[in-house]
């Protein structure tokens, strides 16, 4: 146990922190005898550092106690070799110890200095020094000494520290000054065992220079490392960090940011990048359990924030060994810190692999303050887990504050351990936070609670290889666009995608080629349509199972749903007439749906294109208010483009008989079990089991003539070189697609409008609006780009861009 | 108004080509060439080699030349150009060549890049512009009565674009860097035209619309090039 530490100083001779000032005891803040420089024979011939114990002295010492004694003078200027270093008693009479440690002290315990050159910097490290009984001679004062023959001056800098310490105290292993890890000069010990908890000090900075391990691999939760405040932690570019033990963020409490300041810095990325952290749990009792974290204490923080940098050729890593319990950050400023703090990430270039465990989860953020943020950029998220229960997100972001962001830009996540890849939650109050999600890759759940307290929403070109959650919508994305919607055998859900708001160009992919057990998960269920959802200019793709040729594509769950310029294309099944599946209307009793300007492929048996009254939900008068300018087209003739399911259970006029125009059926059946006007046995065209109170009007049965029909996701493989099988070639597109993102919307999406332009000349103005009917533009045949061409072609040139 | 099909007559070309790495002058009597960065730029010549110019008699209304692609700036706030006269071509190309300006489309609503309008009214115009989301439109204002199309893709700010704009008498066909907007929306039903259809035009403006109100829909970017052709092109 220490009695007495006295930490090293600030700058020049104004000290701060542990240092006492002025008093005969502590003579180096005197006008006339420096503690940094003393100058000649004029000057005393020592000068007092510090004083333990005794009148005036710090600590108290007692009588038979054996105390270790450390001293350190880190910068000595212009010493020469007879000027040394002395130990003295308490009246400066005796000399306890020298610079060549030879003097009256044992130097059993010099295990981090040799102290025989006193190079600069050096630590001394001095043996068992014992008091006498007398308690007004047991202390210690220890002086620098200039007494020799050559007088020139020397100079004790800043980082001057003393210690003393009974015998069985552990030495705090701590930085005395900014520098490597490697350099000895940066420790008050000389560089730390590396079974050593060590502190990174006040406004230190200590760079990881070499590949370095370091700590005990101690029970869970305990720290290798203790970063204090405005001290920082850097693993440089191209080192490895290889940490047993938590990183702890020990800075002060605050309101406010002090910018630019980073406890903790994977990489720089200026020199290279390929900075690694690792965690390390091998050497505990208990690998297995023993999980460690980078995250700040427990107390009121502030200013706990983690840099990293890798490039974009040699990324930086946080990862955890996989021969032990995984690392993890705990990020979290608000929950602990009642006062705030800003607890968070900014990481670009980086990989994040194999970190939090079933229990903890690999990030955990909650952001509270005004400028918090956690940012990942070009990042890939590998084997993380969530922590299991009911919030078990690899990445769980919490915000709780205005002006708190979360930016994942390029990130994609992989092999997933947990239920969700991400969430995006809220806390309670007002909130405006700003979140952007760009360019992503996502392998499991991801959840946006997009709730009225939630800020600007930037969702663009996004890749969902699972299900994604839009709950509590009660707010829009200012953005939402470009994703493209993936899943395969056992991915489904009901729905597979609960969305909201406003979303443009999205692509919806079902491959359930693969699945085993295609009676219960054929279906891709794919949008269910909560709280109101535009979408406008989206496409259902399904490859579908033998036997199972039919999904759902889009349901009305609540609110006013509409479905614009989207295209349900045939499916490629061995099916009867496969489809990507059928739209339903409503699933709830206060949802409405539109359709106008689709382009829908019909499916097979009862089903149809668009079906009302699912699950027998009676609905209300005008539930289905707009079906207009749609293409309705099956290559079965049993199949109709509207149809109901339960046709005596459903109001009258469910479906506005007048909303029912502009349309094209072709290819479908003119049902005669129609109710129209209380009549039954009604024929309209391409519907069956309506219930309307007047026959729909103006609709066509005209070929829709597209320029190629069979365009889907397996064409667009084609056209981009992807060869084998067509699984093989799909998974090839997909790759393309993961590695960039943008393609669904500047070259997927466009392929297959392209193939589904009615080139039918009844069709060109006859939409309810005069645009041409279906989901796409016409497609005039004679059309020719090559002005066009030519024209991009010398503006390139001319301005040296590319448009 | 000076008609202006009889120029065009028997040329592909276009009838106003604006190219910013020529053609333009600090004064909008055209004297005093625009030169050096931020230049004003009061007059820019049609490259097509006729009279068919495009100036701004009013200095603090001058676009400023911007040397590094080079371009013309619009602050969005009061700079434009104009042709006082029309043309009455009601089928055409219009290919700009632009870069969006910094600030969010969302703040600032919508922008026009070329516009032809009835300056007597303020209800009688056609323009190709940037909608407040970010999108391309193609409108017309027939009494009060709009056609609105728009197409899908969010443009991004600070970031240089082609697009053309192609009519032929039924429907209209547009290309962003080379790829068809597909598909367009109707987001206003109205009557479908070109800028000849406009009742009573009498200017052709590049950053803006100029109606009875004065400017409106101000543009704040850069425009690089700007073409107009009297026919279809891709005909």
């Amino acid at each position: 146990m220490a009695i007495s530490l006295v930490t090293q100083g600030g700058t020049g001779n104004t000290k701060t922190g542990s240092w006492s000032s002025g008093g005969t005891d502590n003579p180096q803040y005197s006008s006339t005898r420096s503690f940094a420089q003393c100058t000649g024979t004029a000057t005393p011939t020592h000068t007092q550092l510090y004083k333990f114990g005794g009148v005036g002295g710090q600590g108290t010492l007692t009588a038979g106690t054996t105390y270790l004694l450390a001293i350190t003078i880190p910068t000595l200027s212009n010493r020469q070799a007879d000027q040394v270093i002395k130990v003295y008693d308490s009246d400066g009479t005796t000399v306890l110890c020298n610079s060549t440690m030879n003097g009256q002290v044992a130097f059993s315990d010099f295990t981090y200095a040799t102290g025989a050159a006193f190079g600069s910097p050096t630590w001394l490290w001095l043996g068992q020094y014992t008091p006498s009984s007398n308690a007004s001679g047991a202390s210690l004062t220890i002086y620098t000494d200039n007494s020799g023959a050559d007088s020139t001056k020397y100079a004790i800098g800043d980082a001057a520290y003393i210690q003393l310490a009974t015998d069985s105290y552990t030495p705090v292993y701590g930085s005395c000054q900014s520098g490597n890890w490697s350099s000895a000069s940066t420790w008050k010990f000389g560089v730390p065992p590396s079974s050593a908890l060590v502190t990174i000090g006040y406004g230190h900075t200590v760079t990881v220079d070499t590949n370095t391990t370091h700590g005990s691999s101690p029970t869970a939760g305990n720290d290798a490392v203790n970063i204090q405040n405005l001290a920082s932690l850097i693993v440089a570019d191209g080192a490895t960090f290889t940490c047993r033990g938590g990183v702890k963020l020990t800075t002060t409490s605050g309101a406010s940011r002090v910018a630019g300041y980073f406890p903790l810095q994977i990489g720089t990325g200026t020199n290279g990048g390929g900075a690694i952290f690792e965690f390390d749990a091998s050497q505990a009792v208990s690998p297995s359990t023993a999980i460690y974290t980078i995250g700040p204490s427990s107390s009121a923080q502030t200013n706990a924030w983690v840099k990293m940098r890798g490039t974009q050729g040699n990324r930086a890593q946080v990862r955890s060994n996989a021969s032990g319990a995984n690392g993890r950050f705990s990020l979290r400023s608000f929950v602990q810190n009642s006062t705030g703090g800003l607890g968070m990430l900014d990481a670009q270039d980086c990989d994040f692999i194999r970190l939090g465990n079933s229990t903890l989860p690999a990030f955990e953020n909650a952001l509270r303050l005004s400028g918090e943020g956690l940012s990942m950029v070009r990042c890939s998220v590998q084997y993380c887990w969530g922590g299991g229960g009911g919030a078990d997100y690899a990445i769980g972001v919490s915000f709780n504050g205005d002006g708190t962001y979360a930016t994942f830009t390029d990130v994609t996540f992989s092999n997933t351990q947990a239920t969700y890849s991400l969430a995006l939650t809220r806390a309670s109050g007002t909130t405006l936070g700003t979140i952007t999600v760009q360019r992503c890759v996502f392998d499991k759940v991801v959840a946006f609670f997009l709730t009225s307290c939630f800020g600007t929403a930037y969702f663009q070109d996004n890749i969902y290889n699972h299900q994604v959650r839009y709950t509590n919508a009660t707010s829009t994305p200012a953005l939402d666009t470009g994703h493209f919607f993936y899943m395969r055998a056992a991915n489904d859900g009901v729905p597979s995608y609960s969305l909201s708001g406003n979303m443009t160009n999205a692509y919806f992919l079902a491959d359930k080629t693969d699945d085993s057990n295609p009676s219960t998960t054929g279906n891709p269920h794919y949008v269910g349509a909560i709280a109101g959802f535009i979408l406008t200019g989206a496409v259902f793709d399904y490859i579908g199972e033998v036997g199972l040729d039919v999904g759902d594509t889009f349901t009305a769950d609540g609110g006013t749903c509409i479905l614009r310029h989207s295209i349900v294309l045939k499916g490629t099944s061995t099916g009867t007439a496969p489809s990507a599946g059928t739209i339903w209307c409503p699933n709830a009793v206060t949802s409405t749906l539109t359709l106008e300007h689709n382009t829908i492929y019909c499916s097979h048996g009862s089903l149809s294109g668009l079906n009302l009254g699912h699950t027998e939900i009676a609905g209300t008068a005008g539930s289905v208010p707009s079906v207009k300018s749609n293409i309705f087209h099956a290559t079965n003739a049993s199949v109709h483009g509207i149809s109901c399911d339960v046709q005596s259970f459903i109001v009258n006029d469910f479906i506005t008989p007048a909303g029912i125009t502009a349309n094209t059926f072709n290819g479908t059946a003119t049902g005669t079990s129609n109710i129209v006007n209380g009549v039954s046995g009604q024929s309209i065209i391409g519907m069956q089991f309506l219930k309307v109170s007047a026959q729909p009007t103006g609709n066509l049965t005209t070929a829709p003539a597209f320029v190629d029909s069979t365009v889907n996701f397996l064409s667009w493989a084609v056209s981009q070189g992807c060869t084998g099988t067509n699984d093989q070639k799909r998974d090839a597109a997909l790759a393309l697609i993961a590695a960039t993102p943008t393609l669904v919307r500047t070259s997927l999406l466009p392929h297959v409008r392209a193939g589904l332009r009615t080139t039918a000349t009844a069709l060109r103005t006859a939409g309810h609006d005069s645009a041409p009917i279906g989901a796409c533009n016409y497609g005039k045949t004679t059309r020719t780009l090559t002005a066009l061409t030519a024209f991009r072609t010398n503006v390139n040139t001319r301005y040296s861009i590319s448009v | 108004m000076r008609a202006f099909s009889a120029v065009v007559a028997s040329a592909r070309a276009p009838f106003m080509h604006f190219k910013a790495i020529n053609g333009l002058f600090q004064s909008s009597a055209g004297t005093t060439p625009a030169t050096a960065n931020n230049d004003p730029v009061g007059y820019w010549h049609n490259n097509n080699g006729d009279s068919y110019n495009i100036s701004q008699s009013t200095a603090g209304s001058r676009p400023l030349l911007q040397t590094a692609l080079p371009s013309v700036l619009f602050d969005g706030t009061n700079d434009y150009l104009e042709y006082a006269g029309s043309t009455s071509t009601t089928v055409g190309t219009a290919i700009i060549v632009y870069k969006t300006g910094a600030t969010a489309f969302s703040s600032r609503g919508a922008q026009v890049l070329l516009s032809s309008a009835d300056t007597g009214s303020a209800n009688n115009w056609f323009e190709i512009g940037i909608s407040s989301a970010g999108k391309i439109y193609i409108e017309s204002n027939a009494s009060g009565t709009k056609n609105t199309v728009t197409g899908l893709t969010i443009l991004s700010v600070s970031t240089t674009y082609c697009v053309a704009v192609m009519y032929d008498g039924t429907d209209y066909y547009v290309s962003i860097n080379g790829t068809e907007e597909n598909p367009l929306i109707v987001s206003n039903v109205g009557t479908i035209a070109w800028l000849g259809n406009v009742s009573s035009p009498n200017n052709i403006v590049l950053g803006g619309t100029v109606t009875s109100a004065g400017l409106v829909r101000p543009f704040q970017g850069e425009i690089l090039e700007a073409a107009l052709y009297a026919i279809d092109i891709s005909s």
